[in-house]
């Protein structure tokens, strides 16, 4: 297992700007740090070697502390602020249970731990609904309803508890009724009690108080709708998750404006118990979409403390850099990026890394939790270190295609905590044979191909991108995107057009990219949400809930939506395989007048039947035209790959309808593209995830890395 | 569903000693046929392999299926290639599925499945 793991609170850094970084030594050992500039992630020894670079005067010893994620979310309504103590109090909400059966979820608490004062409305598992009841001064009652829950079905839920008679009630009323199936009723009786003794204390939706400041326990899986509060006959509040879809914030709708704060992220825009399938859209009808779907597993912030920082010097020069901490057991490295000053370094190429792409996928653990992981890579997952400690703990949230413990699906991914497939040298089972590198690990592939070429490349990620739009690319006679560039927000969208349509040349090095549309966090940055909308991968969105709570636009691919990535770069995904790669044939258009300066020095007609990504450039991902989706028609289709194996499949948005033998038939192959655009730019596109994995090939000499600086060259050099 | 019993001939030993010359890559159809069984058992014991040195040593492991339970390693041979770490593991399913012991290596391109 590992001892050390970290993350930083940017992942983006300008010269001059600080980081910091949050670190937890499990057993408390002191440990070395050190920033390292990444240029080679793998460690593959068939290839040229991992390679890092200290940075000068940037290193310490930390006394290490553990640090932990308490993961599970909540909302937390400060209540002391409207009527103090909690005499009589009647407390009522709308539940929908996902995980009804499993023992010690609060719906709701008002409770002080120290003292075992106020109320914990909680499951019981199969005994149902409890209500416990505390004075603080010793005094305590605890009622059982005894009547299970269904599964994803609405009751409205009361607890009431009169301080005059000591007489408390608990209720639950199924919203729809089965013949046969009792699971409505009520329960009630004396408890001795004469009051609650509660001061100051938070209301906590979905959990309770676990002590410690912040700390919570006792999560709930499912969905609350509307809790309202009365003390006596007075209201207290009354919360109205409608309002306010998009934003860390439950709003009190009654006249004491007591309103709360989410905790770790839970979802909204999510269908309450009033959706009726006539709207689709959570802005048209936010009375339908009243609900929040909380988890025991959400995880949007470690809330870490920081164990060091570091101000990148102005004269550093921009990269993909890591602070590296390491014992003699263990090492972590937590990797970020150093964008260039504003306006550029001066260098004519910049380099996009994905950074939402990475968060994408940030703790995937698609072959630890689904039996088909194997099949759709036909052979064998292999873990090392971080994927065995991430399975052990699931505090460190999943990805985008994971589910959470309940089976709904992650629709939001942060990286406010350890990421541990966002590493150097990690191998990932989708990374095909060879090096088994998958996104960040493989994207250096490209780093190192540029520097051991000499060629100045800036770096910038996603989240600059977003935030700053087309300006940040406009410095660059060339923009480079990274192997696997999938997942864009609108203003990352427009921002590349904008860029492309302004005379910017595009090469586009990877394959299944521009592919779905993310939201991100419209106030806190590095968190990203996916609605997965009318196709599915590891889970499909719930019907009516195709909406961005972060962003208010629809979701899912963007093909879907109108924006196919064919349009953007000529080719768009067509298939995927994760055993081996193949190769390309080159096609009579790579003959053309217009291609011979890619081709310049290329005399094989085939092309990558080597690399370190499965053996092939044409692998894991594979990208080709489609004119009905947008691919420009002067565009030259210059190479094909072929002969891939078996595994690859077409993608499931292609499938209309299912035949024996499609995979056979289905046109799933890479095609390697060029095209002159109007406004004076143009686009080259692999079309594949391996190729970058081929550059390095025979001292990176080799008809792919030949390829790719023909058209460097002569994109850098085109506006001259 | 069909007899679990049929799914795969003990006897016919071709796509076996196809696998052990290229266990990860193109497969025919009929090797593909036995793929489809032997890697489509249920998460929980699914085979895993857990990777002691990158690009040099594996080992055999089995996933938990119960979230937060990592794969545990089980006893067995430290492997120096994947190749030989999937062969390893396609005779434990293939006894397991058919009830026979495969040939050992050597003896696979001697023995019986003979079209």
């Amino acid at each position: 297992m590992k001892s050390l793991l970290g993350y930083a609170d940017k992942i983006s850094v300008a010269p001059g700007e600080t980081i910091a970084f949050k670190v937890s030594s499990e057993d408390s050992a002191a440990y070395d740090a050190a920033i390292v500039r990444l240029f080679n992630a793998d460690t593959n020894p068939a290839g040229p070697g991992y390679r890092e670079q200290s940075v000068p005067d940037a290193n310490w010893r930390i006394a290490g502390r553990p640090q932990k994620v308490n993961a599970g979310s909540c909302a937390v309504i400060p209540v002391h602020r409207g009527p103090s103590a909690l005499a009589s109090f009647r407390f009522s909400v709308l539940v929908w249970p996902t995980l009804p059966d499993q023992m010690d979820q609060t719906i709701a608490s008002l409770w002080q731990p120290a003292s075992g004062a106020g109320f914990i409305l909680a499951f019981a598992g199969s005994q149902g609904l409890s209500l416990r009841l505390g004075d603080g001064t010793g005094g305590s009652a605890t009622l059982h309803l005894g009547l299970p829950l269904l599964a994803r079905h609405w009751y409205r839920v009361e607890a009431i508890f009169d301080v005059e008679t000591g007489r408390a009630q608990v209720r639950q009323q199924a919203l729809v009724r089965y013949p046969g199936i009792c699971d409505s009723g009520e329960t009630g009786r004396d408890t001795g009690l004469r009051g609650l003794g509660v001061e100051h204390a938070a209301l906590v939706l979905a959990a309770r108080p676990a002590g410690a400041p912040g700390r919570f326990a006792g999560h709930f899986n499912g969905r609350l709708e509307a809790p309202v509060l009365h003390c006596g006959e007075a209201l207290v509040g009354a919360w109205d998750f409608s309002v306010g879809i998009g934003t860390d914030v439950v709003q009190d709708s009654g006249p004491n404006a007591l309103h709360g704060t989410l905790v770790q992220g839970p979802a909204r825009g999510v269908a309450g118990h009033a959706w009726d399938g006539t709207v689709f859209d959570w802005q048209r009808a936010t009375a339908q979409y009243a609900a929040i779907h909380f988890h025991q597993d959400d995880c949007e912030d470690a809330s870490w403390k920081t164990d060091f920082t570091w101000t990148a010097p102005t004269d550093l020069p921009s990269g993909l850099y890591a602070a590296r901490v390491h014992t003699a057991q263990d090492e972590d490295y937590v990797p970020f990026v150093v964008r260039p000053r504003a306006g550029g370094s001066g260098a004519r190429l910049a380099l996009i890394i994905p950074t939402a792409s990475y968060l994408a996928y940030a703790n995937e653990h698609l072959a630890l939790d689904a039996a088909l992981a194997e099949r759709v890579h036909d052979h064998v997952p292999a873990f090392g270190p971080n994927d065995l400690h991430l399975a052990a703990h699931r505090e460190l949230g999943g990805s985008l295609y994971d589910v959470h413990d309940d089976g709904s699906g992650i629709m939001t991914s942060s990286r406010h905590r350890p990421i541990l497939n966002m590493r150097p040298k990690y191998q990932s089972w989708l990374g095909g044979t060879g090096s088994s590198l998958w996104q960040l690990a493989a994207d250096t592939h490209l780093l190192d191909f540029l520097d051991k070429n000499g060629i100045a490349c800036d770096c910038i990620t996603d989240e600059d991108l977003h935030a700053e739009g087309a300006a940040v690319l406009s410095p660059y006679a060339c923009v480079m995107t990274a192997t696997h560039a999938e997942y864009w927000s609108t203003r990352m969208h427009d921002a590349l057009l904008a860029y492309r349509d302004g005379g910017g040349h595009i090469m586009h090095m990877g394959a299944n990219a521009l592919y779905w549309r993310i939201a991100f966090h419209p106030t806190r940055p590095g968190i990203i949400e996916v609605r997965r909308a009318e196709v599915g991968n590891g889970w499909i969105t719930p019907p009516g809930e195709a909406v961005h709570a972060y962003s208010g636009e629809p979701g899912g691919l963007w093909r879907r939506l109108g924006r196919a990535p064919q349009s953007v770069v000529g080719v768009g995904f067509v298939g995927q395989g994760f055993d081996v790669s193949s190769y390309y044939r080159r096609l009579p258009d790579s003959y053309r007048q217009e291609a011979a300066f890619i081709f310049a020095g290329v005399s094989d007609e085939i092309i990558g039947d080597f690399g370190l990504i499965g053996g092939g450039a044409a692998g894991l991902e594979l990208d080709r035209t489609e004119p009905a989706l947008g691919t420009p028609p002067n565009t030259l289709v210059l190479a094909r790959s072929e002969n891939h194996t078996r595994n690859y499949l077409p993608t499931v948005e292609d499938l209309l309808i299912n035949y024996a033998g499609q995979a056979e038939t289905s046109a799933v192959y890479a095609e390697m593209v060029y095209f002159d655009c109007a406004g004076g730019g143009a686009v080259f596109a692999t079309g594949s995830i391996a190729w970058a994995g081929s550059l390095s090939h025979n001292g990176y000499k080799n008809n792919v890395s030949q390829i790719t600086l023909n058209v460097l060259r002569r994109f850098l050099h085109a506006n001259e | 569903m069909r007899n679990r019993a049929t799914r795969i001939d003990p006897t016919r030993l071709d796509p076996v000693r196809e696998f052990w010359v290229r266990p990860i890559g193109h497969h025919s159809a009929a090797l593909e046929a036995v793929l489809n069984i032997l890697r489509s058992g249920p998460v929980a014991g699914k085979y895993c392999l857990i990777c002691l040195k990158p690009h040099a040593q594996w080992a055999i492991g089995r996933i938990s299926g119960v979230r937060g339970v990592p794969p545990t390693r089980i006893d067995g041979p430290v492997f120096t290639t994947i190749e030989d770490a999937e062969r390893h593991v396609f005779r434990l399913r293939w006894e397991a599925e058919t009830g026979y012991a495969l040939p050992h290596d050597e003896a696979l391109w001697s023995e019986g499945g003979a079209e």
